[in-house]
């Protein structure tokens, strides 16, 4: 937890579009979030609503085919006392600033353990290609720190992790390495791009608590991507929701659960199927599916699918993200009052 | 002790779930699939990978009979094996027929096998990889009808759009090819094609692990209704607890190719009598942020099967696992009516279930 509100990470009115032969995809139309020093962030969302394309603007790693259009990335990093903001989308990705930045500052998990790790490679050389790349430490120093990273993530018999292949481990032991790998130059802000969907319930429950513990040890920031909401109820403090390219709502862990106040958070929420439910219960649906991003809804996009659609409004306008409550950010007409005054204004 | 185990061939058998008046649709009897290692130049086998190891099930007709798992536990080749997709190494694989005649499907010669596939049919899980690319929605659903002879022309046009109609899906787009279609519209296309021959079981394998969740709930609503509507037995095998206990009756817990734990949904979920099925049920990841986030996690991996370990298969990583589970495999024995587990301790631990 962090001791008080200090921002690490701001991303503002982010759009990223991805150019391709059948013309331009607009991944990301308007993303807006802050994560606070010490907390974990979590992104939630569905297939193609643009949560990874974020954890790449953030890295500043955006695919060939995409740039970013509009709006930014700032990065609050400390330095001796005070802390200096970075925009990270202002730096070129391939610069000397950005690079000491990834890996040092920011660094990053993916979902596929088996495809992120060089199958050509030992666990150990990969951790001591990371060490050596951030780090100036000499050849001996790097081992120990490997072999430390290797213990920090509870695996057992490190010094034979070090020296194995990855295809010698099991999935969850190789997301255990991609951890270490990612924490070895202890970064200040994680970024977890569903580290567990590709695991078992018991390992991705066993690499859950690992982060856990490794988040209260070194009060490093996360953010932490994920489709289950059953892991963003056990990980985080605060929620992102994101539908089709935009941050829907932003608020703490416990509303989030509790009071939502966009429909599509709600429907969300109805729709997964409760360990307490009656068996008889007939789940809650949200019609339809997610649109393709290249054919989007006018105004708002999730009004084809809302129950609490609005006509007249909701297909026309777009919503803008409206501050409610104290960190409390939703991107509605029903909770937008000035919407049928002023449309179209920032709040 | 409170019960004396009994051999786990004949006490296997769960009679569970409402319709056990009616009888089973499908009997499993100590079925086994080992696929062959086979090593070196002369491709000698140099041992088995027991992927399903001595099941024993029955689903009962018009109940939904669930198969849970961790990844290579064998749920997925328990289910490929019922429908014979995967010749089984022994076992017998019994299914009654309207007229109540039972038929070794683990026996068939090839051309009753393919009438038998009338009776049974298979949803899978990528629904992106199940369907064809190159045919359109009329085919794909239509080549059941067509190979078994059962219409073409008009009538099979309109049985295409018949089924469509059912699943969810309009008509007007049997003349598409899959790739317009989303997860979900594909899982009900995959759904609309093995409803076509009018089976009266199917076994649908991990039929919602691919989808969205607001698509999730859609998927599994629909194949309660297709289950009242047409009175069909599924055998659902998932690896997501909250998906079994949402849709089926009852349930076996898989582990390492054998069934730990037989029992009816509520039963099993309330009073877990396996350890495996007590950490199962403790992993979940419950959407509840006020619930308490610490709690016990089970620790190493799922053991390889070409080489389990000893005595009981989850000893290793079992909180109450003492000497005699080292040395001495458990049987499957009945604690309760309909209520069987593969544990030396069963009767005496008291483990943690949900309060449900």
């Amino acid at each position: 937890m962090a001791d008080r509100a200090e921002t690490i990470l701001e991303v503002r009115n982010l759009h990223t579009h991805f150019h391709t032969e059948s013309g331009v995809v607009r991944a990301l139309e308007g993303v807006d979030f802050t994560l606070n020093r010490g907390q974990v962030l979590g992104v939630v969302g569905e297939s193609g609503c643009g949560k990874s394309v974020t954890a790449q603007c953030i890295m500043n790693m955006v695919p060939s085919r995409g740039r970013i259009v509009d709006g930014s990335v700032i990065y609050h990093q400390r330095n001796g006392q005070g802390t200096e903001a970075v925009e990270i989308t202002a730096l070129p990705p391939k610069s000397r600033e950005m690079r000491r930045i990834r890996g040092n500052e920011i660094a990053m998990i993916f979902q596929e353990p088996m495809t992120s790790l060089d199958p050509l490679y030992t666990v150990g050389n990969q951790l001591l290609e990371a060490i050596n790349l951030h780090q100036d430490v000499d050849r001996t120093e790097a081992r120990a720190l490997a072999v430390h990273s290797l213990d920090r993530v509870q695996l057992p018999e490190p010094e034979r992790v070090f020296a194995s292949y990855p295809h010698q481990l099991s999935g969850g032991q190789r997301q255990r390495v991609m951890i270490a790998i990612a924490l070895s130059c202890n970064p200040t802000l994680l970024i977890a791009d569903e580290p567990t969907t590709a695991l078992d319930v018991t390992t991705q429950a066993q690499i859950l608590s690992l982060m856990r513990d490794l988040q209260d040890e070194t009060h490093m920031s996360i953010i932490f991507i994920t489709h289950d909401l059953g892991v963003v109820a056990e990980m985080c403090d605060e929620v992102a929701v994101m539908y089709l390219g935009k941050v829907v709502e932003q608020t703490d862990i416990d509303t989030t659960f509790y009071s939502p106040k966009h429909p599509y958070t709600q429907a969300l929420l109805r729709s997964i199927p409760r360990l307490e439910d009656d068996q008889d219960r007939r789940l809650e649906v949200i019609a339809g599916s997610v649109p393709d991003p290249s054919s989007i809804p006018s105004g708002c996009r999730f009004h084809p699918r809302c129950p609490d659609f609005v006509t007249g409004v909701c297909e026309q306008r777009e919503p803008v993200l409206v501050q409610i409550e104290k960190d409390h950010q939703v991107r509605c007409h029903l909770y937008d009052e000035t919407a049928s005054s002023q449309p179209g204004t920032q709040p | 002790m409170a019960t004396t185990p009994s051999p786990p061939s004949d006490a296997a058998v769960a009679s569970v779930g409402s319709g056990s008046d009616q009888g089973a649709l499908l009997e499993v009897r100590n079925l086994k699939m080992h696929f062959p290692i086979r090593k070196g130049f002369l491709k000698r086998v140099v041992g088995h990978v027991k992927a399903v190891d001595d099941v024993t099930f029955s689903v009962v007709r018009g109940t939904v009979f669930g198969l849970v798992g961790e990844s290579g536990c064998g749920k997925s080749t328990t289910g490929r094996c019922v429908i014979r997709l995967l010749k089984a190494t022994a076992g017998e694989i019994v299914y009654t027929m309207p007229d109540d005649d039972p038929v070794h499907i683990e026996a068939l010669d090839p051309e009753s096998l393919r009438m038998m596939r009338r009776h049974i049919q298979i949803v899978f899980q990528d629904p992106y990889a199940s369907l064809n690319p190159r045919l359109t929605l009329k085919q794909i659903v239509g080549e059941p009808l067509v190979i078994n002879n059962v219409s073409q022309g008009q009538d099979l046009q309109d049985r295409v759009a018949e089924l469509l109609r059912r699943v969810g899906l309009s008509p007007e787009h049997m003349n598409r090819y899959p790739h317009a279609f989303s997860g979900g519209q594909r899982q009900r296309i995959s759904l609309a094609r093995a409803l076509a021959l009018n089976p009266r079981f199917i076994v649908a394998d991990e039929p919602v692990s691919a989808l969205d969740v607001s698509v999730q709930a859609q998927i599994l609503n629909l194949i309660k209704d297709l289950r009242e509507e047409f009175g069909l037995t599924y055998l659902f095998i998932a690896h997501n607890m909250s998906v079994i206990k949402h849709i089926c009756d009852s349930v076996a817990v898989m582990y390492v190719g054998q069934i730990v734990e037989m029992a009816t949904t509520r039963e099993l979920f309330r009073k877990p009598l396996h350890p495996y099925t007590e950490a199962l049920l403790e992993a979940i990841p419950v959407p509840d942020p006020r619930r308490d986030r610490h709690r016990i996690v089970l620790e190493g991996d799922v053991p390889n099967p070409a080489d389990p370990p000893s005595g009981c298969y989850f000893h290793p990583r079992c909180a109450y696992a003492q000497d005699v589970c080292r040395t001495e495999t458990p049987p499957l024995a009945e604690h309760a009516p309909g209520h069987t587990a593969r544990c030396h301790f069963a009767a005496e631990l008291d483990l943690k279930g949900m309060t449900i």
